[in-house]
C-alpha cells in the first residue's frame, strides 16, 4: 500500500483540524484565566509570532529540496547524530504529546458525558481508530479531513450562531485593564497549543511540488485557525463574562450549553462535543504518523505500519499515568508552554542555521 | 482485568501484523516492532499489577518550574 500523496487542499484542511483540536475547549477558560477579557488580544499576539515561526519553517522547507525532513536531519548532522536527534524529538515531542491528547479527550468524557465509563474504554476505541487510519495511510486522513472539514465548520456554525445575539459587548471592555503583560503572558499556552507543534507539518514539506506552496497553506490553515480561535473567544466572553469564563473548565462548551430557543430547542452542547471528537482524530492521527515516520526512519525501517500497534499501546499506558487528577494537569498545563518551546521554537531555528552553515560551506 | 482484555486485542492486532510481515519476510520491521511491542507489554502487565509508573509530566515539572516562576514574575 502506498497512499502517500496529498492534495494542498487535503493538507490544508486537515491542519486547519488539528489547529482546531485541543485547544478549542480549553482555550477560552485558559486564556481568560490569565488575560481576563483580553483574551483575544492574546490570540493576535499569538498569530504575529506564528507568523514569524512560519517563516523558519517555510526556510527550512526551502532547504530541504525534496528530501523527507527525517532524512533530511541525517544528511546534516551525520547519521548517527541524525538519527539520536530524529529519536530523541520523537519520543519527547509528537509521541508525549499524543498521549496528553489522548488522556484529555478521556478527561473530558468522562468528566461531562459518560462519567462512568472507565478511561481504558476510551482509550481502546479511539487509538483503535486512529491506528486503523494512519494504517491505511495518508490520502485516506486527507481524503477523510476533506469530507469531515465541511461537517466540522457547519457544525460550529450551528453551535455558536445562535450565541451571537446574546452577545455582550460590554463584557468585553474594559480593554488592557492589567495591561499588556497579563496579554503576553497568556499567549504562552496558546503558541505551545497548538502552534508551535506546526514544526511537524515540516513532514509533510515534500508533499507539495514548491515550498512556497507549503509555506503559503501553513500561513492559510494558521490564519483560518487563528481567526476561527478569535470569534469563538469574543462570542464565549460576550456571552458569559470573563469571571465564569476563566473559572469554568470548558467554558466554550458551557456557553452553548445555555442555548436555549423557546425551551424546546436545547442540547446544542452536542455539537460542540462532536466538533471536538472530530478534530482530536485528527490530531491524533497526524500525531500517530509523524511518530511512526519519525521511529521507522531511526531504525531504517521499510514501512512505518508495523510500528502502529506498539506505539499505540505505549500510549495506551501513557496516557494513563500522565497525570492523577485535574490539579496537577493545571500545574502541568502552566509548565508545558517552555518545555515545547524548545522543540517548537528553539530546534527549528537551530536546523535551519545548521541548513544555512551547510549550504554556504557547499557553495 | 480490564488492563488484559486491552492487551489481548492489541496482540490480536500484532499477530495479524506478523503474519503479513513474515510473509514478505521483513525481518528488521518485525525485530523492531517486536521490541516496542515488548516494552508496551511489559508496561501494560506492570499497569495491571497496580505498580506507580512515574509520569513524564512530573519529570518535566520538575525541571522546568523555575523557568515558569520567573516568567511569572517578569510578567506580573
Amino acid at each position: 500500500m502506498d497512499n502517500e500523496k496529498l492534495t494542498i487542499r487535503q493538507m490544508t484542511m486537515w491542519f486547519i483540524l488539528y489547529q482546531l483540536g485541543s485547544a478549542f475547549l480549553v482555550l477560552p477558560s485558559n486564556l481568560a484565566s490569565i488575560a481576563k477579557q483580553d483574551a483575544w488580544i492574546s490570540l493576535c499576539v499569538v498569530l504575529t509570532v506564528q507568523l514569524l515561526m512560519i517563516m523558519v519553517y517555510g526556510g527550512i522547507a526551502k532547504q530541504l529540496h525534496g528530501v523527507p525532513f527525517e532524512q533530511y536531519l541525517q544528511t546534516l548532522l551525520g547519521q548517527w547524530l541524525g538519527r539520536l536527534f530524529l529519536l530523541l524529538f520523537t519520543l519527547m515531542y509528537p509521541f508525549l504529546i499524543l498521549s496528553l491528547v489522548l488522556r484529555d479527550l478521556a478527561d473530558y468524557i468522562t468528566t461531562l458525558i459518560l462519567p462512568e465509563t472507565p478511561m481504558s474504554a476510551i482509550f481502546v476505541l479511539m487509538l483503535g481508530v486512529v491506528i486503523y487510519v494512519v494504517y491505511c495511510g495518508v490520502t485516506t486522513i486527507g481524503r477523510a479531513a476533506e469530507v469531515l472539514f465541511f461537517l466540522v465548520m457547519g457544525l460550529l456554525a450551528l453551535g455558536y450562531v445562535p450565541l451571537i445575539p446574546k452577545m455582550n459587548l460590554d463584557n468585553l471592555l474594559p480593554v488592557f485593564e492589567f495591561g499588556w503583560k497579563p496579554v503576553v503572558h497568556a499567549s504562552f499556552t496558546t503558541m505551545a497549543f497548538p502552534y508551535i507543534e506546526s514544526i511537524l507539518f515540516l513532514y509533510f514539506a515534500t508533499h507539495t511540488k514548491k515550498p512556497q506552496e507549503w509555506r503559503r497553506l501553513v500561513i492559510k490553515s494558521s490564519l483560518f485557525s487563528g481567526s476561527l480561535f478569535m470569534c469563538v473567544t469574543v462570542i464565549v466572553i460576550s456571552v458569559l463574562s470573563q469571571g465564569v469564563v476563566s473559572t469554568v473548565g470548558f467554558s466554550s462548551y458551557f456557553a452553548v450549553r445555555t442555548i436555549s430557543f423557546s425551551d424546546f430547542f436545547e442540547r446544542f452542547e452536542i455539537a460542540v462535543s462532536v466538533i471536538w471528537f472530530i478534530a482530536i482524530f485528527f490530531r491524533m492521527s497526524l500525531l500517530m504518523y509523524v511518530s511512526a515516520k519519525g521511529l521507522s526512519t531511526v531504525f531504517k525501517m521499510k514501512d512505518y505500519r508495523s510500528l502502529l500497534i506498539p506505539i499505540g499501546l505505549i500510549a495506551y499506558v501513557i496516557a494513563g499515568t500522565v497525570w492523577p487528577n485535574t490539579a496537577a494537569l493545571f500545574t502541568t498545563f502552566r509548565i508545558w508552554p517552555f518545555y515545547a518551546m524548545i522543540f517548537g521554537i528553539i530546534c527549528p531555528i537551530l536546523i535551519w542555521i545548521a541548513g544555512q552553515i551547510r549550504q554556504s560551506v557547499s557553495n | 482485568m480490564d488492563h488484559l482484555i486491552i492487551l489481548l486485542i492489541f496482540l490480536a492486532g500484532a499477530f495479524m501484523e506478523y503474519r503479513v510481515l513474515m510473509k514478505k519476510r521483513q525481518v528488521r520491521d518485525i525485530v523492531v516492532s517486536a521490541c516496542f511491542l515488548s516494552v508496551g507489554v511489559a508496561l501494560v502487565l506492570l499497569r495491571q499489577l497496580q505498580v506507580n509508573l512515574p509520569s513524564p509530566m512530573m519529570g518535566i515539572n520538575v525541571l522546568f518550574k523555575p523557568i515558569d516562576l520567573f516568567m511569572s514574575r517578569l510578567l506580573k
